[in-house]
């Protein structure tokens, strides 16, 4: 492991000491080798650092939020030409100009963002290559205003940056200071709340992320970044054209990110630095077949090393384990039998799933359902429903397939809305409000299908559900892995799941991951947690410890459950009080005793049809 | 029978007679394991349909009814195990070739292609058995309503009607095995009769059958066997008439 | 704008319509059977366009065009097989931006290789000598070869049509459409189908950089331009739709016909067309004809 630390931190450290050192370097290469030129190396030099900030800020949507946009470029550009037609019209000097384009660029971002996120996935790309083009045309034509398809040029700067080394550090420290903010960034409560999104989405908005906010926020603060890296080209290449801005020019980006490896932070300037390097000696010798090449290896990055250049340290550490010991591989794997390990009494004892002291009584409705309805088409999948539950109850529901149990806790966590109905929760009218309002209301959920942050390690998993939850992730500053850390490692090694904390979650067998997602469900302090059938998928004596977890913390905690389940064990073992749906609607509720002596519920489960289906 | 039953969805179709017996066994499955992920689903799965008959996989919601017949169709890819139907080894084929002729997939929930008209949907699926095997004109004569129905996109029809519909895909190729996830819910009592009686005749015809079921009455109405699924095992396998009202059975299915 | 000029700007901007169509119902077939957007559908279209010309200059313009047409979409075609199978195949079950990339390094490849055989100056062709010279009709001059590619077009949507809904294929293709897992489970090789219509689409591109090489100038750029406009149709339209293709062609070429005739809006032809993409998108963001995607 020692290995693997070493190697995280080395590769930056180089990057960053080669960086600082370029032009003593290129002096001294001058000094041995006469031909060489420093100029050309400096300049190539500053055209990868203003190339490193451009790709890292696209990085900040890619990497870290998971949005693929066509527009970047056109930010760059428009930063690049916020300098210029502030120097030629205004005579605005550069420098000052450079100093607005932060605050342009995120206008631009911010406007359009707005217009974009409206759609989602494929078609918000679509829509931002449109709106690229649109500016695009806008630089390209309108002579009058920007100089049309000739660009802007003959930007002067201050005497002092006429000097290539002196540029060069200029550059390099503007770099610097952009990097660094984007770096506190990632590594905030905000940036926690972009990986939740990238990873799982859904997820995200249940744990009380209101995802199109930080979605529009993270376009916004790369389009601010990218706009500064266009500036600065402004100041160092003293012009701007149009064609900074067309769709194509976001391939850049996006290539040197992808070269260097989105998913480190320094992967893309990394990345930044080779493709410059590479393209002159590349262009110098194979001026003709450039792109052929740069075409072919990108083809083979993405056909074979999809983790990109900064993936390789970790490449080259799991290649050098694998040759060593088997049994070290062994121990990584997880069993699935951490509910085994759960130790009870822990769980009680932990702050972290203290629920909020509630001002609702125990015994008291907490969740009022009145005459809820929603039909799909001609389907009624849930018709006149009426549900209560009160405080501290442990309540199931129960039903065939086709009863609506799906629908109805997707109707009370605002994944749909309601036909008809209303929803209550502790008095507050919550019907038809978006799933993260819900979430920040109260209302915790576990789903069905294991639905998890897999590429963020166990701890991360609780750590960010805990912050967003809570409400940190607005806080764009702050180390969010070093918070709540100890409430969540406590509640992890409390069901077990202690010693894979740093492992991806998505590594781990699906009892686990159900083992994580009821973690997360606890951790979340809400008052109440709606469980879809959680013990779906573990065997028989997972199943036996997990809700005996269950049980036993919700009434230490005075948590309310509602969860749906078809494994009767389960249901005659956990819940207090129990609701049976058929096709839509509620056919008894009572004690789990009631319920079983009730001859409809036995026919509906073993018996005849009596009523009509949808046909 | 009550009268509800006796109608033309229950008798065998005029001229439908049923073809030679083909020779070889029906669907032998040992060692299914079905893993998604690193997740195990399905533990060493043995089953057997002879040809003529109908076995029940009877099992609730999550069980892993519907996983074991993906596996068999060739549709999961962590699916391993011996498959063999007909005598031949298809463990090792794509999904696409176990189902020309061999297998045949009824999916749940009536899955049919919604875009297309209930012919296009039938005609998708067709092979010719070469002999007096199915063909359009048997599955019109066997469902009247698809006939009328038969230049309507699928996406129109009712639930009943998708199942015909489905069924009838799954005729069309011919199959020597066919495989059905819980064809009859959420369907009325009279379709649901319906089915059972066309399943009753097709085992006449030597096709052998795997139905999974939620709704045991029916199932065991037609079935020769019953395999009980619990959590991706078959924890016993009792003939029909032995299952009915047992003590497995108000385990496996019973509130 | 008298009625004689608004004709004259209506058919051009059809004429345009016309290989837009072609490409862009190439591009919607595609992505609505594979689910896979090809940024290299430029590309094949301008092998295309570079084949025809040059297999024209070495066979005169009437010859030339026809066995232009026969060599560039069979050429085009085995370059769309050969993507298909060794770069797509790859990336179906990933992320769009790996497809996204993944497609976009070929236009690189290609783009440099075009270069290579072709060189970087611009080709010109003239049309076929069936198709060439000028008709007059209400005191403006029209070329008879705007016409063949209207008439093109509406023999090639035709084509489609038929093929889509006539034949086992189209059939196969549309259940494909719309669950191509069942597929694999009704009995059909999907994945031979999907290279099929890859190659379909491949086609469409071919056919529709032949048509236009005759009519404008065969250059570098033409990858990009075309794709631009293509997604542009397809958003409009509903990706995976071909009568959306229809729609949105014909409103991106008549905005574009009319745009680039008025002295006022001449520069801004092609900016209207993203504003209307824009507002498509804002209002129905599935496109006008495409369907919502859960």
């Amino acid at each position: 492991m020692s290995a693997r630390r070493v190697l995280r931190w080395a590769v930056p450290a180089a990057f960053v000491a080669i960086a600082l050192l370029l032009p003593p370097l290129y002096g001294l290469n001058e000094m041995v080798n006469p031909d060489a030129s420093t100029r050309f190396g400096l300049f190539l030099g500053t055209e990868a650092l203003v190339l490193a900030l451009w790709a890292t800020s696209y990085n900040l949507m890619l990497g870290y939020a998971g949005m693929v946009s066509f527009a970047h470029a056109a930010y760059y550009g428009i930063g690049a030409y916020t300098v210029a037609l502030l120097f030629q019209r205004y005579h605005v000097p550069a420098l000052a100009g450079l100093a607005l384009t932060p605050l342009v660029a995120a206008a631009f971002g911010l406007v359009t963002g707005l217009i974009a996120l409206r759609a989602v996935r494929l078609y918000f790309s679509l829509l931002t290559l449109a709106i690229s083009q649109l500016l695009y045309s806008v630089a390209f034509n309108a002579y009058g205003l920007t100089g049309g398809d000739n660009g802007i040029h003959g930007i002067e700067v201050p005497d002092a940056l006429s000097d290539y080394t002196t540029m060069y550090y200029f550059v390099a420290a503007v770099v610097a200071i952009c990097l660094v903010l984007m770096f506190l960034l990632t590594r905030s409560p905000f940036g926690a709340a972009l990986a939740t999104i990238r990873e799982n989405r859904e997820r995200a908005r249940s744990v009380g992320i209101n995802v199109r906010a930080y979605e529009l926020a993270v376009y916004t603060i790369a389009a601010m970044f990218a706009g500064v890296a266009g500036g600065l080209y402004a100041v160092f290449q003293q012009q701007a054209f149009p064609e900074m801005l067309y769709w194509t020019a976001n391939a850049q980006p996006v290539v040197v990110a992808l070269l260097g490896g989105i998913g480190s932070f320094l992967g893309p300037a990394l990345g930044a630095f080779v493709y410059t390097y590479l393209a002159s000696q590349l262009s110098t010798r194979f001026s003709n077949e450039f792109d052929v090449l740069l075409g072919a290896v990108v083809l083979l990055v993405v056909l074979v090393v999809p983790g990109g250049l900064a993936s390789v340290p970790r490449l080259f550490t799991t290649l050098r384990s694998r040759f060593r010991h088997e049994a070290d591989m062994e121990s990584v794997e997880s069993s699935g039998e951490s509910i085994e390990r759960a130790d009870l009494a822990r769980v009680v004892r932990i702050e972290a799933v203290h629920a909020d002291p509630t001002p609702v009584q125990r015994g008291e409705p907490l969740l009022v359902v009145e005459g809820l309805s929603r039909s799909f088409g001609g389907l009624r999948a849930v018709q006149d429903v009426n549900l209560v539950v009160h405080a501290g109850d442990r309540h199931a529901i129960i039903g065939p397939n086709g009863a609506g149990k799906s629908t109805l806790f997707n109707l009370i966590t605002g994944r749909l809305k309601p036909d008809a109905g209303r929803v209550t929760f502790a008095g507050h009218d919550i019907t038809g409000r978006p799933p993260h309002a819900i979430a920040r209301e109260g209302i915790g959920r576990a789903f069905q299908i294991t639905m998890i942050f897999p590429r963020l390690t166990v701890l991360q998993n609780l750590q960010y559900a805990m912050l967003a939850h809570r409400g940190y992730t607005r806080r764009p500053f702050g180390f969010a892995d070093r918070m709540f850390r100890d409430e969540a490692m406590d509640l992890l090694e409390a069901v077990g799941l202690g010693q894979y904390a740093d492992l991806p979650a998505g590594q781990l067998s699906h009892g686990d991951q159900r083992a994580i997602e009821l973690a997360i469900s606890l951790a979340l302090g809400s008052r109440l947690v709606l469980l879809d059938e959680p013990t779906a998928g573990m065997s028989a004596f997972e199943t036996h410890k997990a809700m005996e977890l269950v049980r036993r913390v919700a009434q230490e905690k005075r948590l309310t459950l509602l969860f749906c389940e078809h494994d009767m064990e389960v249901v005659f073992g956990s819940a207090q009080t129990v609701t049976v749906m058929h096709l839509g609607r509620v056919l008894t509720e009572g004690t789990p005793q009631e319920v079983r002596a009730n001859p409809e519920v036995q026919k509906v489960y073993l018996g005849e049809l009596e009523e009509e289906a949808v046909v | 029978m009550s009268d509800a039953g006796r109608n033309a969805l229950s008798d065998p179709p005029s001229g439908l007679r049923p073809p030679p017996p083909r020779g070889g066994r029906g669907l032998e499955v040992s060692g299914l394991n079905i893993r998604y992920g690193k997740s195990h689903v399905v533990f060493d799965l043995d089953l057997t349909v002879g040809e003529g008959e109908l076995v029940a996989l009877l099992g609730r919601n999550g069980a892993g009814k519907t996983t074991t017949i993906l596996g068999v169709v060739g549709l999961l890819p962590g699916a391993t195990g011996t498959i063999q139907v007909g005598g031949r080894s298809v463990g090792g084929w794509p999904a696409y070739r176990r189902t020309k002729g061999h297998l045949a997939y009824v999916p749940s929930g009536a899955r049919c292609f919604p875009n297309l008209t209930v012919h296009e949907n039938l005609s998708l699926t067709a092979r010719t058995d070469g002999q007096s095997g199915w063909d359009a004109r048997r599955v019109f004569e066997l469902f009247p309503r698809l006939d009328e129905l038969r230049h309507n996109l699928a996406g129109g029809l009712s639930g009943g009607e998708r199942q015909m519909l489905a069924v009838g895909r799954a005729l069309m190729s011919n199959p020597r095995v066919m495989l059905l996830d819980e064809p009859t819910e959420g369907l009325a009592p009279v379709i649901v009769q319906a089915i059972g009686s066309l399943l009753r005749t097709l085992k006449g015809t030597g096709v052998s059958i795997l139905l999974a079921e939620q709704n045991h009455q029916m199932a065991l109405r037609v079935a020769d066997r019953a395999a009980f699924i619990e959590k991706g095992r078959i924890v016993e396998t009792l003939p029909a008439e032995q299952a009915r009202g047992s003590e497995v059975l108000h385990r496996i299915l019973g509130v | 704008m008298n009625p004689a000029q608004l004709l004259l700007f209506a058919i051009g901007g059809l004429s345009i319509a016309a290989y837009l169509f072609i490409v862009a119902a190439g591009l919607s077939l595609v992505f609505g059977a594979l689910r896979v957007i090809n940024m290299a559908h430029g590309s094949l279209y301008m092998i295309a366009a570079f084949v025809t010309v040059v297999v024209a200059e070495k066979l005169g313009a009437g010859l030339g065009f026809w066995t232009g047409l026969l060599v560039a979409v069979a050429v085009t075609g085995a370059v769309g097989a050969l993507i298909e199978i060794f770069v797509l195949r790859r990336v179906y079950r990933e992320e769009h931006l790996v497809q996204l990339l993944g497609t976009y390094a070929l236009t690189l490849v290609i783009a440099g290789g075009v270069r290579l055989i072709f060189g970087s100056n611009y080709r010109t062709m003239r049309p076929p000598a069936l198709f060439s010279g000028s008709l007059k009709m209400a005191g403006y001059s029209y070329s008879v070869y705007s016409f063949f590619m209207i008439g093109a077009a509406i023999l090639i949507a035709v084509g489609v049509y038929l093929m889509l809904y006539r034949t086992a294929l189209g059939r196969n293709i549309r259940a494909a459409v719309s669950d191509s897992d069942l597929l694999s489970a009704s009995g059909i090789d999907v994945a031979r189908l999907f290279t099929t219509v890859f190659v379909i689409g491949a086609g469409l591109a071919a056919l529709g950089g032949v048509i236009v090489a005759p009519s404008q100038a065969v250059g570098l750029q033409m990858d990009t331009d075309i794709l631009v406009l293509a997604f542009a149709i397809s958003v409009i339209g509903g990706l995976g739709s071909i009568l959306g293709s229809l729609v949105g062609s014909v409103l991106v070429g008549e905005v574009i016909s009319f745009g680039l005739n008025s002295q006022y809006t001449n520069q801004f032809a092609l900016a209207f067309v993203f504003i209307i993409m824009v507002g498509v998108l804002t209002i129905r963001p599935w496109g006008l004809f495409g369907a919502a995607e859960q």
